[in-house]
Protein backbone atom coordinates (compact mmCIF):
# COMPACT_ATOMS: atom_id res chain seq x y z
CA UNK A 1 0.00 0.00 0.00
CA UNK A 2 1.50 3.36 -1.00
CA UNK A 3 2.22 5.81 2.20
CA UNK A 4 1.18 9.00 1.80
CA UNK A 5 2.69 11.58 4.40
CA UNK A 6 0.03 13.33 6.32
CA UNK A 7 -0.35 16.80 5.14
CA UNK A 8 0.09 20.02 8.20
CA UNK A 9 -3.22 21.28 8.98
CA UNK A 10 -4.09 24.50 6.83
CA UNK A 11 -5.18 26.09 10.65
CA UNK A 12 -1.39 25.91 12.06
CA UNK A 13 -0.75 28.65 9.00
CA UNK A 14 -3.57 30.74 9.08
CA UNK A 15 -3.03 31.17 12.92
CA UNK A 16 1.09 31.97 11.75
CA UNK A 17 0.05 34.43 8.76
CA UNK A 18 -1.97 36.28 11.84
CA UNK A 19 1.08 36.40 14.17
CA UNK A 20 3.30 37.07 11.59
CA UNK A 21 0.80 39.79 10.08
CA UNK A 22 1.01 41.25 14.42
CA UNK A 23 4.46 40.57 15.38
CA UNK A 24 6.93 40.86 12.41
CA UNK A 25 8.70 37.28 12.43
CA UNK A 26 6.13 35.87 14.49
CA UNK A 27 4.75 33.19 12.39
CA UNK A 28 8.18 31.54 11.01
CA UNK A 29 9.13 31.55 14.90
CA UNK A 30 5.73 29.76 14.93
CA UNK A 31 6.62 27.37 12.27
CA UNK A 32 9.74 26.36 14.25
CA UNK A 33 11.90 29.00 11.67
CA UNK A 34 13.07 30.61 14.81
CA UNK A 35 16.46 32.34 13.27
CA UNK A 36 14.71 33.69 10.32
CA UNK A 37 11.84 34.92 12.59
CA UNK A 38 14.60 36.96 14.60
CA UNK A 39 15.79 38.42 11.55
CA UNK A 40 12.80 39.10 9.51
CA UNK A 41 11.71 40.88 13.08
CA UNK A 42 14.75 42.68 13.14
CA UNK A 43 14.28 43.65 9.38
CA UNK A 44 10.90 45.40 10.21
CA UNK A 45 10.89 46.59 13.22
CA UNK A 46 14.21 48.21 13.01
CA UNK A 47 13.05 50.18 9.30
CA UNK A 48 10.03 51.10 11.16
CA UNK A 49 12.06 52.83 13.98
CA UNK A 50 14.53 54.29 11.87
CA UNK A 51 11.64 56.09 9.44
CA UNK A 52 10.16 57.64 12.94
CA UNK A 53 13.42 58.53 14.02
CA UNK A 54 14.11 60.13 10.48
CA UNK A 55 10.20 61.50 9.98
CA UNK A 56 9.53 62.18 13.69
CA UNK A 57 6.36 60.76 15.07
CA UNK A 58 4.09 62.73 12.25
CA UNK A 59 5.00 60.37 10.03
CA UNK A 60 2.67 57.21 11.96
CA UNK A 61 -0.82 58.12 10.86
CA UNK A 62 -3.06 59.31 8.17
CA UNK A 63 -2.82 62.98 8.34
CA UNK A 64 1.29 62.73 6.98
CA UNK A 65 0.18 60.33 3.64
CA UNK A 66 -2.20 57.92 3.84
CA UNK A 67 -0.48 55.62 1.14
CA UNK A 68 2.10 55.26 3.89
CA UNK A 69 -0.17 55.19 6.60
CA UNK A 70 -1.97 51.96 4.93
CA UNK A 71 1.57 50.08 4.39
CA UNK A 72 2.22 51.27 8.39
CA UNK A 73 -0.47 48.94 9.06
CA UNK A 74 0.63 46.49 7.36
CA UNK A 75 3.91 46.01 9.84
CA UNK A 76 1.07 44.81 12.35
CA UNK A 77 1.23 45.58 16.13
CA UNK A 78 4.21 48.38 15.70
CA UNK A 79 2.75 50.19 13.45
CA UNK A 80 -1.02 49.79 14.82
CA UNK A 81 0.17 50.83 18.39
CA UNK A 82 2.24 53.76 16.52
CA UNK A 83 -0.77 54.82 14.35
CA UNK A 84 -3.30 54.50 18.17
CA UNK A 85 -0.43 56.77 19.65
CA UNK A 86 -0.37 59.57 16.69
CA UNK A 87 -4.58 59.01 17.42
CA UNK A 88 -4.80 59.98 20.40
CA UNK A 89 -2.11 62.49 20.22
CA UNK A 90 -4.22 64.36 17.66
CA UNK A 91 -7.13 64.02 19.51
CA UNK A 92 -5.75 65.91 22.58
CA UNK A 93 -4.36 68.85 20.60
CA UNK A 94 -7.79 69.21 18.75
CA UNK A 95 -9.42 68.99 22.41
CA UNK A 96 -6.79 71.41 23.25
CA UNK A 97 -8.05 73.98 20.66
CA UNK A 98 -4.65 73.53 18.87
CA UNK A 99 -4.46 72.74 15.18
CA UNK A 100 -2.60 69.84 14.91
CA UNK A 101 -1.13 70.89 11.42
CA UNK A 102 1.00 73.27 13.55
CA UNK A 103 3.03 69.93 14.47
CA UNK A 104 3.65 68.76 10.85
CA UNK A 105 7.16 68.30 9.98
CA UNK A 106 8.01 69.14 6.44
CA UNK A 107 11.11 68.28 4.41
CA UNK A 108 13.57 65.32 3.55
CA UNK A 109 13.54 63.60 6.57
CA UNK A 110 9.56 63.20 6.86
CA UNK A 111 10.51 62.02 3.33
CA UNK A 112 12.32 59.42 3.89
CA UNK A 113 10.26 58.82 7.47
CA UNK A 114 7.58 57.67 5.36
CA UNK A 115 9.54 55.57 3.04
CA UNK A 116 10.62 53.69 5.63
CA UNK A 117 8.17 53.48 7.80
CA UNK A 118 6.14 52.17 4.36
CA UNK A 119 8.51 49.74 3.46
CA UNK A 120 8.65 48.11 6.83
CA UNK A 121 4.70 47.32 5.98
CA UNK A 122 6.39 46.13 2.93
CA UNK A 123 8.51 43.87 4.19
CA UNK A 124 6.24 42.18 6.55
CA UNK A 125 3.26 41.40 3.86
CA UNK A 126 6.22 40.05 2.05
CA UNK A 127 7.21 38.01 5.31
CA UNK A 128 3.04 36.83 5.25
CA UNK A 129 3.21 36.30 1.45
CA UNK A 130 6.06 33.63 2.38
CA UNK A 131 4.08 31.50 5.01
CA UNK A 132 1.10 31.47 2.91
CA UNK A 133 3.42 30.29 0.46
CA UNK A 134 4.96 27.55 2.86
CA UNK A 135 1.03 26.48 3.61
CA UNK A 136 0.54 25.92 -0.31
CA UNK A 137 3.89 23.45 -0.22
CA UNK A 138 3.18 21.87 3.57
CA UNK A 139 -0.41 21.24 3.13
CA UNK A 140 0.32 19.31 0.31
CA UNK A 141 1.29 15.63 0.24
CA UNK A 142 4.85 14.86 0.13
CA UNK A 143 4.13 12.03 -1.85
CA UNK A 144 3.08 13.12 -5.22
CA UNK A 145 0.19 11.19 -6.88
CA UNK A 146 1.12 9.50 -10.52
CA UNK A 147 -0.86 7.55 -12.18
CA UNK A 148 0.82 3.83 -11.25
CA UNK A 149 -0.65 5.09 -7.37
CA UNK A 150 -4.04 3.82 -6.49
CA UNK A 151 -4.88 7.24 -5.71
CA UNK A 152 -3.86 8.90 -8.88
CA UNK A 153 -5.87 6.70 -10.98
CA UNK B 1 21.77 61.82 34.90
CA UNK B 2 22.67 59.39 32.13
CA UNK B 3 18.85 57.74 31.91
CA UNK B 4 18.04 61.59 31.32
CA UNK B 5 19.58 62.65 28.96
CA UNK B 6 19.10 59.48 26.86
CA UNK B 7 15.61 60.18 27.71
CA UNK B 8 15.72 63.23 26.42
CA UNK B 9 17.71 62.61 22.98
CA UNK B 10 15.40 59.58 22.52
CA UNK B 11 12.22 62.14 22.98
CA UNK B 12 13.25 64.54 21.02
CA UNK B 13 14.50 62.29 18.48
CA UNK B 14 11.32 60.48 18.17
CA UNK B 15 9.16 63.88 18.23
CA UNK B 16 10.88 65.65 15.61
CA UNK B 17 12.01 65.14 12.25
CA UNK B 18 16.17 65.11 11.58
CA UNK B 19 17.78 67.38 9.49
CA UNK B 20 18.52 65.59 6.25
CA UNK B 21 20.86 67.63 3.86
CA UNK B 22 19.61 68.32 0.43
CA UNK B 23 23.43 66.96 -0.47
CA UNK B 24 24.46 64.17 -1.97
CA UNK B 25 25.47 63.07 1.92
CA UNK B 26 21.55 62.82 2.15
CA UNK B 27 21.38 59.53 -0.08
CA UNK B 28 23.56 57.26 2.15
CA UNK B 29 20.33 57.13 3.96
CA UNK B 30 20.20 54.59 0.97
CA UNK B 31 22.50 52.45 2.71
CA UNK B 32 20.54 51.15 5.69
CA UNK B 33 16.88 50.78 4.05
CA UNK B 34 19.09 48.65 1.73
CA UNK B 35 20.82 46.37 4.01
CA UNK B 36 17.32 45.84 5.94
CA UNK B 37 15.52 44.94 2.80
CA UNK B 38 18.55 42.45 2.12
CA UNK B 39 18.07 41.02 5.51
CA UNK B 40 14.29 40.65 5.39
CA UNK B 41 14.74 39.24 1.61
CA UNK B 42 18.02 36.45 2.72
CA UNK B 43 15.77 35.49 5.74
CA UNK B 44 12.50 34.18 3.36
CA UNK B 45 14.49 33.26 0.72
CA UNK B 46 17.28 31.21 1.70
CA UNK B 47 15.94 27.16 1.58
CA UNK B 48 18.62 26.21 3.84
CA UNK B 49 19.38 29.06 6.74
CA UNK B 50 22.77 28.86 7.59
CA UNK B 51 24.48 32.03 9.40
CA UNK B 52 27.90 31.56 7.32
CA UNK B 53 25.26 31.52 3.80
CA UNK B 54 22.96 33.83 4.90
CA UNK B 55 25.51 37.15 5.71
CA UNK B 56 27.26 36.28 2.31
CA UNK B 57 23.89 36.17 0.85
CA UNK B 58 22.98 39.23 2.19
CA UNK B 59 25.98 41.29 1.67
CA UNK B 60 25.63 40.23 -2.37
CA UNK B 61 22.19 41.52 -2.59
CA UNK B 62 22.76 44.69 -0.44
CA UNK B 63 25.91 45.27 -3.11
CA UNK B 64 24.17 44.60 -5.75
CA UNK B 65 20.90 46.81 -4.64
CA UNK B 66 23.22 50.25 -4.42
CA UNK B 67 25.31 49.13 -7.61
CA UNK B 68 22.07 49.68 -9.38
CA UNK B 69 21.07 52.78 -7.51
CA UNK B 70 24.67 54.19 -8.62
CA UNK B 71 24.14 52.89 -12.54
CA UNK B 72 20.55 54.49 -12.85
CA UNK B 73 21.67 57.78 -10.98
CA UNK B 74 24.89 57.61 -13.90
CA UNK B 75 22.25 57.17 -16.10
CA UNK B 76 20.21 60.03 -15.09
CA UNK B 77 22.82 61.93 -14.52
CA UNK B 78 24.03 61.37 -18.43
CA UNK B 79 20.32 61.89 -19.43
CA UNK B 80 20.23 65.55 -17.89
CA UNK B 81 23.62 66.23 -18.94
CA UNK B 82 22.62 65.52 -22.50
CA UNK B 83 19.37 67.43 -22.11
CA UNK B 84 20.85 70.60 -20.73
CA UNK B 85 23.82 70.61 -23.18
Amino acid sequence: MASKTEAVPLSRYIVACVVGWLIPGGGHWLLGMPRRGLFIFFGVTATLVLGVCLGGSWVLGWHASKFAWICQLCSGLPGLIGALVHHIDIGRLTQAGINPATFAGYGRGVDFGLVYTGIAGGLNVLAVLDLIGRAEKGTQPATPLTANSPEGQ
Amino acid sequence: MANLLLTVLLGQTLVGPLEVPTTPAGLLWALPISMFIAMVYKAIKLEEFRTGLFVREVLLLFVTIIGFLLLVGVILAVIAHLITL
